[in-house]
């Protein structure tokens, strides 16, 4: 036979026969069963908290008999001695009963352990189980048990808190001759619970071989010590030699070569040094930039070394991973040696730091060490090879930052990278900085005039402008098309020497640009999202079976097919919910009407979810998913528009939003101009990296729920809703999320929802993990909207009135009146228009019922505005820069909502922006090179309404701005911790 | 090539092995990072490493009048701290406990702490109440050998009186020990009993038995920073959820913290939830320990519950007809928050810094098999002074289960080590016992004084978890007397027998001294 089998609670366990030969029952219940239930303690028999029953019928009788025993003391596979014996008994039948399966919370208790409840006899509840299992094994062999007999039979379990009194008094209350309050015999059903009914590229490993091999027109060696190299140099005098060793340069200058002779230098083994002391990191020429990174990191904590932090973090920003660990730190330095505006990461910060480079040439066989200037600038390279890096201890008083500003995040070219290495003690710099800046112009590498100025001064906000001005003098960036603008790359070299300074001066830690605190296990990977959790024992996975059709009526749910599918245990829809079929409640600050979890009778949109498949692992219960059967009658065509659904008389119209603003018919009489157009914008996926997920674990008396929601109070009203439970009957827990952007705070309800509910009747962990495809068949995006206005005017183009008619497609629900009104509410954005009349109907489509995305309102709002200011310049021929200047709010005037808008700050944004951006000018340029009017608008405006806080300062000019108050990814940890 | 190709395989088996090893170590790219680790420690690791109850030696000399009102008392202890010194703590205890329900008003005592190659020794339950009690108790019993008089007598003539100074320098105040003493005595009929056990002795040579009595006042104070809770109201059901730093090991804490929420908020107790401890929400805990941790507890629920309770109050007062969940769902609507916190720092609501003690006596009655030491305790009756019990059904339980530990203490649970090794061999179910079903009393009553509030516990409550324990003492000394009654019938021995715990059935034989002199066939 494979493997043993046997029954536990009437279900069938196998088990293989590889599983180790002294696993105990015990083990085998709670470790692989996940029965925990059965407590141990002892392992020896003497304690009593591991009892089960066993019912079998004896090798000579077809009759069961139930006992109890120490489940620690069975084997299932027995110690070699007895594994005949044990395997015999398992395949006649043995049954297996465990405190699970004879009575629980949700299955109601059973009366053994009901009469201990009541008479108090648990405390710590350790040994309770084995005591209720020994009881009912006792009850088997005597249902008519006497007092003594009990007493007599609880020599094997031990309790250390209560003193016994109560638990026999609990036990003796079963007792015939019992002298016990509210004593009743065993109801004979209460036996045999649960008992079966049936009865029962890879390496070759030889880099250190020398290699020479000719091809057709050049010659590829790999020697294996410096001594070889210096003979293969030698040898080819005055061909063109290319050293080769992660050969990742090739990436980025495309066009050097071809070569004569090409050496690969992974076969010598001088290059691969690594030394620590303690006045010194050397790091051979071929360890790559992956290792100088590990290996940085491993001695920052070392005196003098602490700037091996910022410096590996900086290296991390170099190129991409797949390059750093094969690309080597000498091979970074050749290409700056060749390409001298290569704007080197590892030279700009190992010469910010004074580092040296070993040098082996071959003509004179000798190494030598020198700095990284004269390396640069002096030493002959043709025929040397460099050996090593070597990084100086410093002193403790250093500030060092570096920075590299790229385009994006990763795997980006520098615009500009900076390395400052600043002595200071107290705000005092003591002696000469280093400041070395790349992405300039090819000769520039440190900033000398600005390293002389700061030399012995005293930091101060007067002595900070003159190191400022020394700076940006200096500063002569070289003109590159392909380059960002030469005042750009000096505005950004100028602002990082700021950014040191004020690293220097600030006050720790509000207000300063940290890090995120939780960034490092983010990086890392050892963040907890919710389907992080490890797996539970026993867990179920579960997938949501969608409709597919958009408008209809369920006739039928047939899943049988998908039951069949081994793993697959479990299909739940809406009759198997015991609380209320909805994941939206009232009375709360927005009020939804109710949405099923699973639809019950009338499908609204093709994907709504109509019930969830569970199995043992997510393929099995995907692919069952797809098997459930449904059949629809008066299957209607979607409505998809909301131009179609107005024609359909489809609109919410009890949630129609009028919003009448000063006095708009009396405007239209004054008004000089007027424009009508029409603005149509179409929906948005949030596209959250992490999907919809939610993991329900049963747990004591409760359900332990961790959702990915950034509304856990609507998740855990949810949770408790579907299955007729209080709200502390759930404990919520929300990790982190992999994004919401408006989201998570909905659609996440109904995921809680769902997994409780499952979790709930099956009494196991359930985890829901929609994916992608999935949530963006069932979840809510961002509203879309058609929107017509009408724009009264001045000649100058000072908007007097708008008229406004949105027709907002809702989805199958009426939700979208939420986003329909913030959309109105946010529709004035920068600008200042006293009169306005609008009207926002909000339209049924068979779709899903949309939600809040990322600035639901601004959105919208946005676009209409922008675009009827475009509008009314263009009737006027003018640039729309300008007439969104005359409009543009100013302080103290009254907003679209009332709010009189007493800190404006928008003019004063504009102002230094148009400024700053040399909007003029360009817009000059722009037409010279369109010979057409028209143009670049400026960048849209916000005004939020929010008391979103806004820090703005100005550095030289640029503009730097940071948003306090971050709308997506949640509250941040650092925000807390400071 | 062959001889080259073969390496090749090597190596690259070798990287495998590697591989391999380094993913059963948990590897170290997993996207987690980190690797769940399980340290569960089995009963006989947990025997050999962790630190017991202290073991000790006591010499004492007792002075006593003529009527057995004992004067004063020297007494020398040799705590066995183990390898540390932590000992001290608990020999500090037992000096500040030696009095139990006893007024002797002089005293010299010096406690000695002694290392030896043992576990470093740790709190158990009631560490200063159970030598405190075996040492004061033994004394008395002794005091009435000497005087020819029954030790319940000699004891009672010894209780402390309202208003008499104990050993730590408390002025008893409020001491009821001789209310519960008097109470016990005549419920558990303990004049009649006396009786009948001579009768009984006289009629059988080898079962003897014994009645006696022991005291404990037990000295509940309150130590480090306190405990926290916080209560949390759902506000659309009206479902309430407490987390709060007492840890609920058994000693119904989690209970009476319900009981006190449902108390103040006027719910009823079903639609409370205690859940688990954490520290993020419960910081600076003190200790779940001392007999206090759920009063304290309890108290710290009272308090976030009453803050509550005055958040609402006007929305209670704006809806007087509304019900539970009515009204949370108003508050909630009204932007209340409906979570609250309250640190209780041991003012305990009232303006004292809880200090009071918990008195309670015993009769215990055993028998004792003189041939072969086995005993069985035959009828305990417990008077128990809880003010207003919190929660009688679990005092009741705290009560019995101090009582039966204290069973195990002094008659069962032995240690021994392996005097060459030094390694203890009682490390397991086999070898070592605590009581188990049948060795509890036969016959058991529980009592609590009624009628005397505690001007100074939670809610006129006092806690409960320890101070019986020191009563079993008792069984020890009944069965010592019944030993003692067979040698006078024996051998016309008069002596105290010595009293070391845990007397086991061996210990006792052994006290008989039996020889074939008195084995008459």
């Amino acid at each position: 036979m494979s493997g043993i089998h046997f029954h536990v609670n009437g279900k069938e366990h196998r088990v293989p026969q590889s599983f180790p030969a002294t696993t105990s029952l015990n083990e085998y219940l709670r470790e692989s069963a996940g029965l925990k239930g059965t407590k141990v303690m002892c392992k020896e028999g003497g304690c009593g908290c591991c009892a089960v029953t066993v019912t079998l019928a004896a090798p000579d009788s077809d009759k069961l008999e139930t006992f109890s025993v120490q489940s620690r003391l069975l084997r299932i596979l027995g110690i070699k001695t007895y594994q005949d014996f044990i395997v015999y008994f398992l395949i006649i039948g043995w049954q297996i009963s465990t405190i699970e399966g004879i009575g629980s919370q949700r299955k109601g208790y059973h009366p053994i352990q009901e009469r201990i409840a009541k008479f108090n006899g648990t405390q710590c509840g350790y040994c309770t189980p084995g005591m209720v299992m020994n009881m009912y094994g006792l009850l088997h062999q005597k249902p008519n048990i006497t007092a003594q007999e009990v007493e007599d039979n609880f020599d094997g379990n031990l309790c250390r808190c209560t003193g016994y009194r109560s638990i026999l008094d609990a036990m003796k209350s079963f007792a015939r001759d019992a002298n016990i309050p509210d004593s009743k015999a065993i109801d004979i059903e209460d036996l045999n619970k649960n008992i079966c009914p049936k009865r029962g590229e890879a390496c070759t490993g030889k880099c250190g071989q020398s290699l020479d091999l000719r091809l057709n027109d050049a010659c590829w060696y790999r020697p294996t010590s410096l001594d070889q190299l210096s003979k293969v140099m030698k040898g080819n005098k005055n061909k063109k030699i290319r050293l080769v060793f992660g050969n990742t340069s090739a990436g980025i200058y495309k066009d050097d070569g071809p070569y004569d002779v090409y050496i690969d230098l992974h076969g010598v083994k001088e290059i691969y040094s690594y030394e620590v002391t303690e006045k010194s990191v050397r790091l051979g020429a071929a360890t790559t930039l992956t290792q100088a990174i590990e290996r940085l990191k491993a001695n920052h904590h070392k005196p003098g070394f602490k700037y091996f932090r910022d410096m590996s973090k900086h290296l991390k920003a170099v190129a991409n991973v797949m390059v750093r660990n094969v690309g080597c730190i000498a091979g970074n330095l050749m290409i700056k040696y060749w390409h001298k505006e290569f704007p080197s990461d590892v030279f700009l910060i190992l010469e910010c730091v004074g580092a040296q480079v070993e040098i082996f040439s071959s003509a004179f066989s000798k190494r030598e060490t020198t700095s990284m200037m004269d390396f640069l600038n002096k030493v002959d390279m043709t025929d040397s090879v460099l050996t090593a890096v070597i990084l100086p201890c410093l002193a403790d008083n250093v500030v060092y930052r570096s920075f590299k500003i790229t385009p994006r995040w990763q795997n980006a070219h520098a615009y500009i990278n900076a390395a400052f290495n600043i002595p200071i003690e107290g705000l005092v710099v003591k002696g000469r900085p280093s400041i070395v800046l790349g992405g300039v112009c090819d000769d520039m590498v440190h900033a000398t005039k600005t390293e002389d100025f700061l030399a012995n001064k005293s930091l101060s906000p007067t002595l900070f402008k003159e190191a400022y001005t020394t700076l940006r003098d200096e500063l002569v960036p070289t003109e590159n098309p392909l380059e960002a603008t030469p005042k750009y790359r000096k505005d950004l070299a100028s602002g990082l020497l700021y950014k040191t300074y004020q690293e220097m001066t600030h006050d720790f830690p509000i207000h300063k640009g940290l890090p995120k605190k939780e960034a490092p296990v983010l990086t890392a990977g050892e963040a907890m999202f919710v389907d992080d959790m490890p797996k539970f024992q026993n867990e179920l996975y579960a997938v949501f079976v969608l409709a597919d059709v958009a408008s209809a009526t369920i006739e039928s749910i047939d899943a049988s097919e998908a039951l069949k599918l081994p793993g697959v245990t479990h299909f739940f829809s809406a009759k198997d919910i015991i609380g209320e079929n909805n994941f939206m409640f009232g009375g709360s600050w927005f009020s939804l009407a109710p949405h099923e979890v699973f639809a019950s009778k009338e499908i609204f949109f093709n994907g709504q979810p109509l019930g969830l498949v569970l199995a043992e692992t997510q393929d099995m219960a995907t692919t069952a998913a797809k098997l459930v059967k449904v059949t629809y009658s008066k299957i209607r065509t979607p409505v998809l528009s909301v131009e179609e659904s107005l024609t359909k008389d489809m609109e919410f119209k009890h949630a129609r939003i009028t919003e009448v603003v000063g006095t708009p018919d009396e405007a239209w009489k004054t008004v000089d101009q007027q424009v009508e157009g029409t603005v149509k914008m179409g929906s948005q996926y949030h596209f959250y990296m992490e999907t919809q997920v939610s993991v329900a674990i049963p747990s004591e008396d409760s359900i332990d729920v961790y959702s990915a929601t950034q509304n856990s109070d609507i998740c855990q009203h949810a949770a408790a809703q579907i299955i007729g439970k209080p709200l502390n009957f759930i404990n919520i827990t929300v990790p982190r999320l992999g994004g919401g952007f408006g989201g998570k705070i909905l659609a996440p309800a109904m995921l809680t929802a769902a997994s409780s509910l499952a979790a709930y009747l099956t009494n196991q962990p359930v985890r829901l993990n929609v994916d992608l495809a999935s949530c963006i068949r069932i979840f809510g995006k961002r509203q879309p909207f058609f929107a017509k206005y009408k724009a009264g005017f001045t000649q100058e183009g000072d908007v007097k009135v708008v008229d406004v008619e949105i027709l907002a497609d809702s989805g199958y629900t009426e939700d979208g009146a939420i986003y329909t009104h913030k959309c109105i509410q946010s529709m004035d954005m920068g600008y200042f228009v006293p009169n306005w009349n609008i009207v926002g109907k909000v339209m049924q489509t068979n779709k899903m019922s949309m939600t809040a995305a990322r600035a639901p309102g601004t959105v919208p709002g946005a676009l209409i505005i922008e675009s009827i200011m475009e509008n009314v310049a263009k009737a006027l021929n003018k640039h729309p820069v300008f007439v969104k200047e005359v409009n543009l709010y100013q302080k103290g005037q009254k907003d679209i909502m009332g709010h009189t808008l007493n800190n404006c700050t928008i003019r004063e944004i504009w102002r230094r922006l148009k400024d700053i951006a040399e909007v003029e000018g360009r817009l000059r340029q722009v037409e010279a090179y369109n010979q057409v009017p028209g143009g670049v608008p400026l960048a849209q405006l916000l005004k939020f309404c929010e008391s979103v806080q806004r820090g703005h300062w100005t550095v030289g000019g640029k503009l730097w701005s940071c948003e306090v108050v971050r709308l997506a990814g949640g509250l941040s940890h650092s925000k807390v911790w400071k | 090539m062959v001889v080259v190709e073969e390496e090749e395989e090597e190596e690259e088996e070798e990287e495998k092995e590697k591989e391999e090893k380094e993913e059963e170590r948990g590897g170290g790219e997993g996207g987690g990072g980190g690797v769940p680790v399980r340290l569960n420690v089995d009963l006989a690791s947990c025997i050999r490493i962790f630190g017991k109850r202290q073991p000790f030696v006591a010499k004492y000399k007792a002075g006593f009048t003529q009527e057995g009102d004992v004067k004063v008392v020297d007494v020398e202890i040799l705590g066995d701290s183990g390898y540390t010194d932590h000992g001290a703590i608990y020999t500090h205890h037992c000096i500040h406990f030696m009095d139990m329900g006893y007024f002797v008003p002089n005293w010299n005592i010096v406690g000695k702490v002694m290392q030896t190659n043992k576990k470093s020794m740790t709190p158990t339950r009631a560490p200063g109440t159970v030598p405190g009690a075996l040492i004061i108790e033994s004394i008395m019993e002794n005091v009435a050998k000497a005087l020819n008089k029954h030790p319940v007598l000699v004891k009672e003539i010894n209780l402390y009186q309202k208003g008499q100074k104990d050993i730590v320098g408390h002025t008893l105040s409020n001491c009821t020990i001789r209310e519960v003493w008097r109470r016990l005595k005549d419920i558990a009929e303990v004049e009649g009993r006396l009786r009948q056990v001579e009768a009984f002795n006289q009629e059988n040579k080898w079962k003897k038995r014994a009645i006696t009595m022991t005291t404990c006042k037990h000295h509940m104070h309150h130590f480090g920073p306190g405990l926290g809770a916080t209560v949390t109201i759902y506000g659309r059901d009206g479902s309430v959820a407490v987390t709060q730093g007492g840890v609920e090991m058994g000693q119904g804490l989690y209970t009476k913290v319900a009981q006190g929420v449902a108390h103040v908020l006027g719910v009823p107790w079903e639609i409370i939830k205690v859940k688990p401890m954490q520290g993020i929400s419960s910081p600076n805990s003190m200790v779940s320990g001392g007999s206090i941790a759920s009063e304290s507890a309890m108290q710290a629920a009272i308090g976030a519950a009453q803050i509550l309770k005055e958040r609402m109050q006007p929305i209670r007062e704006k809806f007087p007809d509304a019900d539970w969940k009515e009204l949370c769902q108003k508050s909630e609507a009204n932007k209340l928050d409906l979570s609250a916190r309250f640190f209780n720092g041991h003012e305990l609501g009232g303006d004292h810094v809880a200090s009071y003690h918990t008195y309670c006596a015993g009769v215990i009655e055993t028998e004792v098999d003189i041939l072969t030491g086995e005993s069985q305790i035959g009828r305990v009756d417990i008077m128990a002074d809880y003010g207003e019990s919190l929660n009688p059904v679990i005092d009741i339980g705290q009560t019995e289960g101090a009582f039966i530990m204290g069973v195990g203490c002094f008659l069962t649970e032995d240690t021994k080590f392996d005097k060459e090794t030094g390694r203890i061999l009682t490390d397991g179910t086999w070898n070592y016992k605590p009581p188990t079903i049948k060795d509890i009393p036969i016959d058991w009553r529980i009592h609590l004084l009624p009628d005397t509030p505690n001007p100074f516990g939670v809610r006129s409550s006092k806690a409960s978890g320890e101070p019986s324990i020191g009563l079993a003492t008792g069984a020890l000394l009944a069965n010592k007397q019944a030993l003692e009654a067979a040698r006078k019938d024996l051998f016309g021995a008069k002596d105290f027998i010595p009293v070391d715990a845990p007397f086991t059935p061996e210990k006792a034989l052994q006290s008989v001294g039996l020889d074939e002199s008195v084995l008459a066939l």
